[in-house]
């Protein structure tokens, strides 16, 4: 074949905006060499596909690179241009051909197809967006649409009650994100993306109630660091998710907004009669009905990972450390962490990279310096299981019949791609570590005047924990919780969560022990099952909140009419790591991923008429 | 300018070019990930029908100095990602048009003229789906700069598919066309 040196570029008929877009795309965010990247402004990263054949330096493929493949079509290996096309030669049988070209252009985030809100990733997000075929305007649009539509509507025997509020200002920001792409591209992969947070992550623009009539007027200053984050990735904060008051349990009852003496619950969009979970139930909830692109929720003792499971989603509990609680009503600082739900892997790590950071006002953050990888989507490989080494302790399978079922199928699949998986028997101590008990008891006052006197509104009436429970505007049944809380002089929270107290001492124990448990059988992970369907297993929630460890818990399948069960109940395998090890969870949970799609769209929340 | 067929639109009999060589090939796979399939798959090759192309002019009869539109299309079209094609003319009495290569389905075209043809290469983006039915797979412009009757031909034509094979269709077609004078 000849060489071809001097193509020009010509609009394809029809689709001349399709064109203009690309052309901004290709020209925008396209820094000369990576060297140059503004870290402040990453690139789509989605390491290695779409990043490896990247011929401009920017870990991107746009249209600057196509164009130049397309310039030096027919270069051989023996070319002095070779080195700038060399990556485009996919087949790498040292000609650039048309195929080549063709390998290359399927690695560009660019989709002119038809785009379904339904189950859209934001990465199908993105590549609509980037080709003009939808906005985020439109996508935040509809996602408003279903919520009003949905939400508080009777669908089934209850209404889903999973949104607090909807952020007034959500359709400016996303028109503001869809003129930045036209002028300089995508900022990241959550750019233009509708993220609903949990409503005990502080927003400037609408109340934070942490699920409580008490805390109506809770209209904070500032964001909390890590819906900083988000929006400095780009993301549409669309809307505040319900959650159990304080995020204290499992079934996600509040009383935001709600008259004095009345609450709601968050129901399953599976089936409304059962519990969304809790606490992130109505993250859980919303994200499972498609009434956001991307969730977040908070986890002390299971809060991410309990609804992430009834829901049929992705959940992370990072290392306590990994990103910042700061301007997060807190239950228990010791174990708190805040992460995402998402449907997909490939969501639940693109969110992650948003949150972590050093935060001087989170100290437990400065233990990841040195820790993060530039992007978690770098760990996305679809061979991640070969040649892993997983495992699991027996008795945190259980009995129940869905969930030994579906764990020992887990157990076959994981093992046909390639991972060894171990029964692992425990050292003396780790009963101790999952029978640790939760923070909250002893921490929540502490905790709680902390955040009252650094982000609680001035016009908010009820402002500790006393108040709180005189106010007639809680949860009935949590008063004497409440109560009993307020109770813990400093003198027992110091014994407990100071430097040396029994609880902070505890927890340094878990994580040496498990930590040893992992090296000493040369595991990359532990398995178990998250939950039952819709209920606990064992104390296997535990062990991640008392070793201060990270977890992602991801689908696993669902409970059949043979289990006797409650049919049709998702249930969740969790991948439990390694100190800020989060990418190798991710990469197991994402092979895993792809090789069965276990999650299901809950029937009642399909398309809107 | 010469009246244009409408893009993704298969041509009607008002619009279709005066003369037309329609030329049914045998398509070549340069990548066998189909024939490793196995015969279920050769049961499916006979019933799905194989794509078809031709090469038409605007007018059979162009005037010096007036353009000419050469369209190549294709019917019957399954999975066609990226293609790469190159119209042969006569030098002495056609010059390409720069720039005016187009093609009917989305994505990006690119042109490469030489004096006495012009290659075109057009790519689907990313995850966009592949062209499939009838296509335009390219117009381009001609100007008649010197008098006689010659033959605007397309020798060959490789396709890709999205998972990447490659098949080449060799003399895809070709058509006749007179420059006058006037």
């Amino acid at each position: 074949m000849r060489e071809i040196h001097r193509f020009r570029r010509s609009v394809a008929r029809g689709a001349t905006a399709t064109l203009a877009t690309v052309t901004l795309i290709a020209t925008a965010a396209a820094p000369s060499s990576a060297a140059e990247t503004d870290e402040a402004n990453p690139p789509l990263l989605l390491a290695p596909y779409y990043t490896e054949a990247d011929l401009t330096g920017d870990l991107q493929v746009t249209r600057e690179d196509i164009d130049l493949a397309l310039k030096w079509l027919g270069e051989t290996s023996s070319s002095p241009h070779w080195k700038k096309v060399a990556k485009a030669d996919a087949d790498q049988d040292g000609v650039l051909t048309v195929t080549d070209v063709a390998d290359l252009a399927q690695r560009m985030v660019y989709d002119d197809g038809p785009f379904t809100l339904l189950e859209a990733s934001a990465l199908d997000m993105q590549a609509a967006m980037n080709a003009g075929v939808t906005t985020s305007v439109e996508i935040t649009r509809g996602y408003i649409d279903r919520i009003e539509a949905f939400d508080r509507t009777l669908i089934g025997s209850r209404p889903l009650n999973s949104i607090i509020t909807v952020n007034p200002d959500a359709l400016e920001i996303a028109a503001a994100m869809d003129a930045e792409r036209v002028e300089s591209g995508p900022r990241s992969l959550l750019a233009g993306v509708p993220i609903i947070v949990k409503d005990n992550f502080n927003t400037h623009e609408m109340p934070t109630t942490g699920g409580c009539g008490c805390w109506d007027d809770n209209l904070t200053a500032t964001d909390a660091t890590m819906v900083e984050g988000l929006r400095t990735d780009g993301a549409v904060i669309l809307a505040k998710s319900s959650l159990d008051e304080f995020a204290f349990g499992f079934v996600s009852q509040f009383s935001s907004f709600q008259p004095p003496g009345q609450t709601l619950f968050v129901a399953s969009p599976y089936d409304t009669p059962r519990t969304a979970g809790g606490s992130s139930g109505g993250t859980g909830a919303a994200i499972a009905a498609n009434l956001g692109g991307i969730g977040f929720g908070t986890d002390t003792g299971g809060s991410i990972r309990v609804p992430s499971s009834y829901n049929q989603l992705v959940g992370i509990r990072p290392t306590v450390g990994l990103a910042s609680r700061d301007g997060i009503i807190p239950l228990a600082l010791s174990q708190d962490t805040g992460g995402p739900m998402a449907r997909s892997v490939l969501d639940a790590a693109a969110a992650l990279d948003a949150v972590t950071g050093y935060d001087p006002a989170d100290p437990v953050t400065a233990a990841q310096e040195g820790r993060v990888p530039a992007s978690y989507t770098e760990f996305l490989d679809a061979d991640a299981l070969d040649g892993a080494r997983i495992g699991y302790v027996p008795s945190m399978v259980g009995n129940n019949r869905t969930t030994t079922r579906l764990f020992a199928d887990a157990v076959a699949e994981l093992e046909s791609l390639g991972a060894t998986i171990v029964p692992i028997t425990p050292p003396a101590g780790f009963s101790a570590v999952l029978g640790e008990p939760s923070g909250s008891t002893n921490e929540f006052k502490h905790d709680l005047d902390q955040y009252v006197a650094n982000y609680l509104s001035p016009s908010v009436e009820y402002r500790d924990l006393q108040q709180i429970a005189d106010s007639g505007r809680i949860v009935p049944s949590r008063r004497n919780t409440y109560l009993v809380r307020n109770s813990i002089t400093p003198e027992q929270y110091e014994a407990w969560a100071g430097p040396a107290g029994s609880h902070t001492l505890a927890l340094a124990a878990g994580k040496e022990l498990v930590t040893g448990m992992l090296d000493d059988n040369d595991l990359d992970a532990l398995i178990y099952p998250s939950t039952n369907p819709f209920s606990t297993q064992g104390t296997n929630l535990r062990l991640s909140p008392n070793t201060g460890m990270p977890s992602v818990t991801r689908p696993t399948g669902q409970a059949v009419e043979a289990d006797a069960t409650i049919t049709g109940a998702g249930v969740n395998l969790e991948f439990f790591g390694r100190d800020f090890d989060e990418g190798t969870l991710l990469g197991l949970a994402y092979a895993y991923e792809q090789s069965t799609h276990w999650r299901t769209t809950p029937p009642l929340f399909g398309e809107l008429d | 300018m010469a009246a244009r067929i409408a893009p993704t639109t298969k041509p009607t009999a008002k619009d279709r070019p005066m003369r037309t060589s329609r030329i049914r090939r045998t398509v070549i796979a340069a990548t066998l990930g189909l024939l490793t399939a196995g015969t279920s798959v050769v049961a499916t090759a006979e019933e799905t029908p194989q794509p078809t192309y031709s090469v038409a002019v605007s007018t059979a009869q162009v005037a010096l100095g007036e353009t000419v539109e050469v369209t190549i299309t294709a019917s019957d079209v399954q999975d066609l990602y990226t293609y790469d094609l190159t119209i042969e003319f006569d030098p002495a009495l056609f010059v390409y048009m720069p720039g005016s290569a187009e093609s009917g389905t989305s994505g990006v075209t690119v042109d490469d003229p030489a004096p006495s043809n012009v290659r075109v290469v057009h790519t689907k983006l990313g995850t966009s789906p592949a062209a499939s039915g009838d296509v335009l797979l390219a117009t381009v412009t001609l100007r008649a700069k010197g008098t006689g009757v010659t033959t605007v031909e397309v020798p060959s034509l490789v396709s890709v598919a999205t998972d990447k094979s490659t098949t080449t269709v060799s003399d895809v077609g070709s058509a006749e066309v007179t420059v006058t004078t006037n």
